[in-house]
């Protein structure tokens, strides 16, 4: 890392050390991460990220969605992450959904930001 | 009652009875298990059917093509837009010795692109965008070959509302004619604004109709649902709206559900939201969004047409219009759809299509919303789909014929009798040309 490309905006670095896990480009390796990690980690992760989360939608709404610069691509990828790991924090208790079973879906269509 | 029901309820009485043709009694699923009967729906159903193969979107503009492998070998198809702008289906077959013409690197994967002819990969046999034959190598080393008329094989193929359809058949009705009145109502929603798709597909161990059936009715979600609702069953039996406030309607072979929902949110005001807690409704109230939708409906779609909620319920969120023989189409009031396709493989196994479509958001808060309802729905689909596993399961071990389907599952009830009387008609029709 060097001054000149910080992985965050600075008023964020506290939560640079999430970006290498967590500011993933698509949704399947995101997904593969929350399965992957521990109840203490995805608490953990929420802890972190759900209190600056209102302050950093405001702040990337000032940037054009189409166009970030990579510090702020990576904050908008931890509010993604945030979502996912929200439904195991907040409703399941556990990293995959009860009584999912093997069920799965493939992800063959997303948006490219 | 609660509040919920006791906002939303309408003291209708049941639906069923209206319906005569559908008749009250126990059902059989040997329609979901018996090998047999599949052979024949193949054939009659899904070899005769007009179905839905892709968006107007992923044929952008002339010499735009894309693959379809149709589940359970059904097909391997090509579409393609013309010269002439409309769109083309044809086998995707070489008229040479039966090679699979278009596809990149594995034979089996659905490919898509842009060109102008395709290349056989085996011989170097050209095909326009039509499908028809347009370069033969060493044309004269062949004997008496009626170039003319080589072609990959066509199929029939139309455009509606920005849906493409292919036909199997030999010759279809007109694909507005197969959708009748009713569907074509759909031509008046904006389908073109909304471009922004999230795609998802999965393999489930269940025959098809298992899986229509399971987002056909409202009698499932405290259960399967409970834990987004509340950990507590019988209390989250009393957050679901009442029985009476949803609407159905059937125009055989398709049919309509209208369905309930929360109201959205107004504008957050600064510090409104208070702390973080571990509470997911502080989640959705944080990025403006739910199962149901964006608490701020993107502008730029314009007024909802008219023919939407024809049954004018109370507190409406959706219309789940399904389109005989495997496509619903959900159409939200909070500006965005979703598709839902069923393609069977085998007796007891199926690939299940789920497309959300959005207006591109404009900002990171219109966006996170987006990610939010796509993880939602998938989140409550794999919710759905373990189900329909285990009822196959329970199916398959013959223990129990007969079942009992309620009120609220009248659309179960329509979509299996119309599913067995297609195949009826068209073996009547068979037996009678014959």
């Amino acid at each position: 890392m060097t001054a000149e490309t910080p992985l965050l905006p600075s008023q964020f670095a506290e939560l640079e050390k999430y970006v290498a896990v967590w500011a993933l480009p698509t949704r399947q390796e995101r997904y593969d991460v929350r399965l992957s990690k521990s109840m203490d980690e995805l608490d953990a992760y929420y802890q972190a990220v759900a209190p600056r989360a209102e302050e950093a939608i405001e702040y990337l709404n000032g940037f054009d969605i189409e166009d970030l610069p990579e510090p702020e691509l990576n904050l908008l990828r931890l509010l993604y992450s945030l979502i996912l790991v929200s439904y195991a924090v907040n409703v399941f208790q556990q990293p995959s959904i009860p009584d999912s079973g093997a069920a799965f879906f493939e992800m063959v269509a997303e948006p490219a930001f | 009652m609660t509040q919920i029901q006791e906002r939303l309820a309408t003291g209708r009485g049941k639906w069923t009875p209206e319906f005569p043709e559908l008749g009250t009694e126990p059902v059989s699923y040997d329609d979901c298990t018996s090998p047999e009967f599949f052979k024949r729906e193949r054939e009659a159903v899904f070899r005769q059917a007009w179905l839905y193969v892709g968006r107007s979107e992923q044929l952008p503009r002339k010499g735009s093509y894309f693959t379809r492998e149709l589940p359970g070998k059904l097909a391997s198809i090509v579409i393609t837009r013309g010269l002439d702008g409309k769109p083309n289906a044809f086998h995707n077959v070489c008229a040479h010795r039966g090679n699979k013409v278009v596809w990149q690197e594995h034979p089996q994967d659905e490919s898509s692109g842009f060109c102008r002819e395709f290349h056989c990969k085996y011989h170097g046999w050209r095909y326009g965008l039509e499908g028809k034959v347009s370069h033969v190598t060493n044309e004269g080393e062949f004997f008496d070959l009626p170039k003319e008329t080589l072609r990959m094989p066509k199929l029939a193929c139309e455009e509606f509302a920005g849906f493409i359809f292919v036909s199997l058949a030999e010759n279809p009705p007109p694909l507005r004619e197969f959708l009748g009145e009713r569907i074509c109502e759909l031509e008046q929603y904006p389908f073109d604004k909304l471009t922004q798709r999230y795609g998802f597909r999965a393999k489930i161990k269940g025959n098809w109709k298992l899986a229509v059936d399971s987002v056909s009715e409202w009698y499932h979600p405290p259960y399967v649902h409970a834990r987004f609702l509340d950990k507590d069953i019988s209390k989250a039996e009393k957050l679901v709206p009442p029985i009476d406030s949803y609407h159905y309607d059937l125009f055989s072979p398709h049919m309509l559900t209208s369905v309930p929902g929360p109201p959205q949110l107004p504008a957050r005001k600064p510090g409104e939201l208070g702390p973080a807690v571990n509470d997911q409704k502080w989640v959705y109230r944080l990025f403006r969004a739910g199962l149901f939708g964006p608490d701020d409906t993107p502008s730029d779609i314009g007024p909802l047409p008219e023919f939407l909620n024809p049954g004018e319920i109370k507190s409406w969120s959706n219309d789940q219009y399904w389109l005989f023989p495997n496509l619903y189409v959900q159409i939200w009031g909070r500006g965005f759809y979703i598709t839902y396709q069923y393609w069977p493989e085998t007796v007891n196994s199926h690939i299940y299509d789920i497309d959300i479509y959005f207006v591109p958001p404009k900002n990171a808060q219109e966006r996170l919303a987006q990610e939010l309802i796509v993880d939602s729905t998938i989140e409550f689909a794999m919710q759905d789909v373990n189900t329909i596993e285990a009822t196959q399961s329970g199916l398959e071990t013959g223990a129990t014929r007969q079942f009992h389907l309620s009120d609220q599952e009248l659309l179960i009830r329509a979509f299996h009798k119309t599913n067995r009387d297609a195949i009826a008609a068209y073996e009547a029709e068979k037996g009678e040309t014959k």
